[in-house]
């Protein structure tokens, strides 16, 4: 189990939590360790799996673009309102 | 006052300076703070809405190993009274509302104080409750002013006549906003510890000083002898404004105990304990020449408080100010139930206000044949309508233009439900956007370190807004040194006293005392001949005296938000794929951050335009909905493409930065924005928010 | 929450045992559900047992062509299973509509057929709720029931059944493999629901302490494609306010065969029987889609805030079923 407080290396941080601080991903920060293990999660070989979302359930999106992001990210509720800056962070990151 | 600022910080996109440790899970929440030695509290929350508590039984909550005490009005000790009744806690047996607190558990572990205040009996004498908001209620009565301190009604020329003119066309409509809850992630926290006579409270509060003064008058302590410590809050959006029931809880409860005691209430207690949007009824006449030239406005509301305390929103205030017109009328009553009392959220009254003249205004776009941005151009002010002062700075022209031309708003036709894509519906809407430029004096002091860094103290609060990152940067301006030398404390209320973070004013506040402090550190550097010594050297500004003596200007932050929708007519689905918003708010100070706070502040107005509703019980009197699966607020997949902007605004008549607040304009006009694309979309126009599925589908 | 026993034991029949030797213990899968409750006050056992981690995890294939799929492989899993994507795509929809990623990783399917109803009142304990404490009433009736039953309530109850992945089951007459005290047996998925009648409290035809051990899927005809579209108040993460699950085969213009149940419209996973036979051999039409749909509602007995329902579950199959008619 990692929680926000172990995805770091040391000093250096995760490139997701680096997006977030780049892209203003947060605002309040309450709910972010939980967006941050939550995106984490989805970009570890998540997109080898369809989502509600994805067209064709035989295939798997392979890559994770912004709509497959949001879907998979709507778990976790942010009422600061960050969403946007948070689908922009973690498609960074994904590439 | 028009102070020449050299501004390398000021407008460069600066990244939150406190976004490190958010992102590392370091930044302390009030609950999170570890004390040693703490106990945990737990609520019993009335079970009837309107009455007294006749007896409490705590017999078989006692008899639990490891509860430490069961407090309820029978052996609470006795506080000040206040003037907010909400905080005189476990003072009286009577009962105002369904969910008020009647009892309080504390125990060795959370678990055991939640089991404890199961088996806690309360007997009540029930009265008959009455909780629904309507318009024919007898008790409906006017306050004598409505938040903070506005007239509850104004009248200029004669509006009845000119509706009734013969050529006028009129708008006569009802619009509805149901209750709505703040709702911030972060739960409504409190940590309190006893050091002999003196109180600490580890707390989540947009405003630590009002909390700590509420507290030193509850608990009859000097106010240095209380001290709230609030370094991070997970978001308030109003609730945190001041001081709610559940810090005096844990106040009492540590005192009764001789021991730390935390409390964080729950989701459920949240919809009855920490405040909310009243439900509006307005009324929203309007009568204009054939060129949409407005003739007559009139607005009228009705909204509800509680029978404990009074809170009247100033949901028609906007409605002075922002058009022009020879008649107006605007007018709030108020209704006080048997239900929880309603408090700030973000924009209290210009956001449900707004929706209804904005959603007016499209109605009589539509039936004067006027393109809605036209429509609302033809009606600019030269002044202040009602005040007749002129106006520090007004773009909102300039808004409605600008954000036409990046929406691509100009081949718009404004036949509704012509646009289809598949099982879809399509539309645009146009509202515009106001909120009040605030600004009360503060006090703030920054310190010169032998390090060469400095330290800026403001009893200020950054509850998500970017607070102390704006502030480092206007620190570094006011002082001509890079942002990385700058440390700024917030949130504590032993710190130099600033006002709320609410209003959208922290930043003008706030760093208006922080300019003026650097300014005078400066000049003691000076006088030092750059020289700091070992100790340091500080220095302290207050403007209280500056901000009195502002010329008296019309100050007003104003904007234009588009959204395109999609509605799927078969099954009311409601989609939003574009909003933009297109703001004149000064200078921004932070671009990276001020997008956020637009941003933010759209994305709780298409909250509020789609899915929020607090439902009121009327058998039990208690909001139903009271818990996040249940009471939606957006998912990540509702919000597609949220854009903010903003016009360069030159405004020398505000504060030093010459900044306007931005927290909460980018939620006014976003719902009536939306509701107006759902009729270019449909032709249908929902009056009452938020815009379900089942009232799209006929 | 009141304090409670946990135990994991090592086979389904030791969980049984356990189960059966307490009034108050209940089976634990991925307690996305059942945790809840116990928060709140609604459930109190004095015994969790878990049945997470008995091995029920495995998705293989019966001997008449359809598969088998263990009762304790999580929610995520089943969705994620390419035999399940391939020809049961409109139960890999159903589930991967419910919920959220981090919940569809937790919860298991037994536990989603066995979720309770997300009717605010049953979630109340300070409130009334037949189902939740029988005789004491339903207030959901003259208060707020925008999200109830539209079909099969009672007098006493009109909560819906909010899984999602069931309505799929029921409509691919999936049957569930019981395991209890008295030994094993496979019944319809479809019977293991109970309507409310004057016994709302009585949810399904489990014995006690019997364990959903596993989930029968019958073959679907390999001419069906299938489909589960879903209304809810927000994009994601919310339940249904009616969901359909289709599926449809054509022949020549006609329909051979349909399978269709709805959501978020019952206390149960509804299967839309009356719809499915108005559709048999009729033209694959809107026309007979719509007549099939009315078939069906015209049983609706709505409420006067959930009225909606009606109009929005015959709009949404009718939708559906064309859109699998172009297919």
């Amino acid at each position: 189990m990692i929680t926000i407080e172990g995805l770091a290396e040391a000093d250096e941080l995760h490139p997701l939590q680096t997006a977030f601080v780049d892209r203003d991903a947060l605002q309040c920060g309450y709910c972010t360790p939980g967006q941050l293990c939550s995106a984490a999660g989805m970009l570890a070989g998540e997109a080898d799996h369809p989502s509600f979302v994805t067209p064709d359930l035989t295939r798997p999106p392979g890559r994770l673009d912004d709509g497959e992001i949001r879907e998979r990210m709507s778990g976790n509720l942010c009422r600061c309102g960050a969403y946007v800056n948070i689908v922009r962070a973690i498609a960074d990151v994904a590439g | 006052m028009a102070t020449a600022l050299r501004t390398p910080a000021i407008g460069g996109s600066l990244s939150r300076v406190d976004g490190r440790l958010k992102v590392t899970g370091q930044a302390l929440y009030a609950a999170e703070h570890q004390i040693p030695g703490v106990a945990h509290a737990a609520l019993v929350g009335s079970a009837i809405a309107a009455g007294a508590v006749i007896g409490v039984d705590a017999t078989a909550a006692l008899a639990l190993p490891g509860v430490l005490a069961v407090i309820s009005y029978e052996n609470a000790p006795r506080l000040a009274r206040v003037d907010d009744a909400e905080l005189a806690v476990l003072q009286s047996p009577a009962v105002a509302y369904r969910g008020q607190l009647v009892a309080a558990v504390v125990a060795e572990s959370l678990e055991t104080a939640r089991e404890a205040a199961e088996l806690v009996r309360i007997e009540y004498d029930a009265r008959g409750h009455d909780v629904a908001l309507r318009p024919d209620h007898p008790r409906i009565y006017q306050p004598e002013k409505v938040n903070p301190a506005y007239p509850a009604d104004t009248a200029l020329g004669d509006a009845d006549a000119a509706l009734a003119g013969a050529d006028a066309i009129v708008v006569d409509e009802t619009y509805e906003t149901p209750a709505v809850h703040n709702n911030p992630l972060e739960p409504h926290a409190s940590l309190a510890v006893w050091t002999g006579g003196d109180l600490t409270v580890y707390e989540s509060t947009q405003g630590a000083a009002g909390t700590r003064d509420a507290l030193a008058e509850l608990f009859e302590l000097e106010p240095r002898a209380v001290r709230v410590v609030s370094p991070h809050v997970g978001g308030g959006f109003g609730s945190k404004g001041k001081a709610r029931p559940q810090i005096v809880v844990a106040a009492v409860a540590a005192r009764v105990v001789g021991r730390p005691v935390k409390l964080a209430l729950t989701r459920r207690e949240m919809f009855a304990l920490t405040g909310y949007r009243t439900p509006t009824i307005q009324r929203v006449r309007l009568a204009a020449d054939h060129q949409g030239v407005l003739l007559a406005i009139v607005h009228d509301v009705l909204e509800q408080t509680s029978t404990l305390t009074e809170f009247a929103e100033q949901t028609a205030t906007a409605t002075r100010m922002m058009y022009a017109a020879p008649n107006r009328r605007t007018s709030h009553r108020l209704l006080a139930l048997d239900v929880p009392t309603p408090s700030w959220m973000r924009a209290p009254g210009e956001c449900p206000g707004m929706y209804a003249l904005e959603s007016a205004l499209d109605e009589l776009a539509v039936a004067c044949r006027i393109d809605p941005i036209d429509l609302r151009i033809r009606n600019e002010p030269e002044f202040e309508p009602e005040s007749g002062k002129e106006w520090s700075s007004r773009n909102l022209v300039a808004c409605l233009r600008q954000g036409a031309a990046r929406f691509g708003w100009a081949d718009r036709d404004p036949t509704p439900a012509v646009r289809r894509d598949g099982s879809w519906l399509i539309g645009t809407g146009v509202a515009s956007s106001t909120y009040p430029t605030y600004r009360s004096g503060s006090r703030a002091a920054v310190e010169a370190a032998v390090d060469g860094r400095f330290t800026v103290s403001v009893c200020g609060a950054d509850i998500g807004t970017g607070a102390r990152t704006v502030l480092t940067q206007i620190a570094a301006d006011a002082l001509d040194v890079p942002t990385d030398l700058i440390d700024v404390e917030l949130g504590d209320s032993a710190l130099p006293r600033g006002p709320v973070a609410g209003g959208s004013m922290g930043t003008g506040s706030w760093g208006g005392a922080v300019v003026r402090a650097c300014e005078a550190l400066v000049d003691k550097l000076a006088e030092l001949r750059g020289i700091v010594p070992p100790d340091g050297v500080e220095a302290i500004a207050d403007t209280a005296e500056e901000v009195a003596g502002l010329p008296k200007l019309a100050r007003h932050a104003f904007g234009a938000q588009f959204a395109e929708v999609r509605v799927n007519p078969a099954t009311g689905e409601v989609r939003v794929p574009r909003l933009l918003g297109m703001f004149a708010a000064g200078r921004i100070i932070n671009p990276k951050t001020a997008r956020s706070q637009f941003i933010g502040g759209m994305t709780m107005g298409l909250s509020m335009a789609l899915f929020e509703q607090s439902l009121l019980d009327l058998e039990f009197g208690d909001y139903l909905n009271h818990d996040f699966a249940q009471y939606h607020v957006p998912s990540c997949a509702d919000v597609i493409d949220i854009d903010a902007a903003w016009i360069d605004e030159h405004d020398d008549q505000l504060n030093p930065m010459g900044s306007k607040g931005i927290g909460e304009i980018g939620i006014v006009g976003t719902a009536a924005a939306i509701a107006n694309a759902v009729h270019h979309a449909t032709g249908l126009r929902v009056r009452r928010l938020p815009i379900t599925p089942d009232r799209l589908i006929v | 929450m009141k304090p409670f026993a946990y135990d994991r034991p090592a086979t389904p029949a030791d969980a049984v045992a356990l189960v059966a030797a307490s009034s108050r213990a209940r089976y634990l899968g991925g307690g996305t559900n059942l945790v809840d409750l116990m928060k709140l006050g609604v459930e109190a056992p004095d015994l969790l047992v878990d049945v997470s981690r008995l091995s029920q995890d495995a998705i293989g294939p019966t001997p008449d062509g359809g598969l088998v799929v263990g009762a304790g492989i999580t929610n995520s899993d089943l969705a994620a299973d390419p035999t399940i994507r391939t020809r049961y795509p409109m139960l890999a929809r159903a589930v991967l509509s419910g919920a959220s990623g981090q919940l569809r990783n937790q919860a298991t399917i037994a536990g989603n057929l066995l979720q309770r109803t997300r009717c605010s009142y049953f979630q109340d304990v300070s409130k009334p709720c037949n189902r939740r404490r029988p005789g004491s009433g339903c207030p959901a009736r003259s208060g707020h029931h925008r999200e109830l039953a539209i079909l099969g309530h009672s007098s006493a109850c009109v909560a819906t059944h909010p899984s999602d992945m069931a309505v799929a089951m029921v409509a691919l007459d999936a049957r569930v493999r019981l395991l209890g005290p008295r030994g094993e047996r496979t019944i319809p998925l479809a019977e293991l629901y109970r309507l409310p009648g004057d016994q709302p409290d009585r949810e399904t035809r489990l014995e006690p302490a019997e364990l959903i051990t596993a989930v029968e899927l019958p073959p679907l005809a390999p001419a069906a494609n299938s489909d589960y579209r879903k209304v809810r108040d927000r994009a994601s993460f919310a339940f249904a306010l009616v969901s359909v699950a289709a599926a449809l085969e054509i022949a020549d213009g006609h329909v051979a065969a349909s399978r269709i149940a709805f959501g978020g419209v019952a206390p149960i996973p509804w299967r839309a029987s009356r719809a499915e036979r108005a559709l048999r051999g009729a033209p694959a039409t809107e026309e007979s889609f719509a007549r099939a749909a009315a078939a069906e509602l015209d049983l609706a007995r709505p409420l006067p805030e959930n009225a909606f329902k009606v109009t929005l579950a015959a709009n949404l199959l009718v939708q559906t079923l064309l859109d699998l008619s172009r297919t």
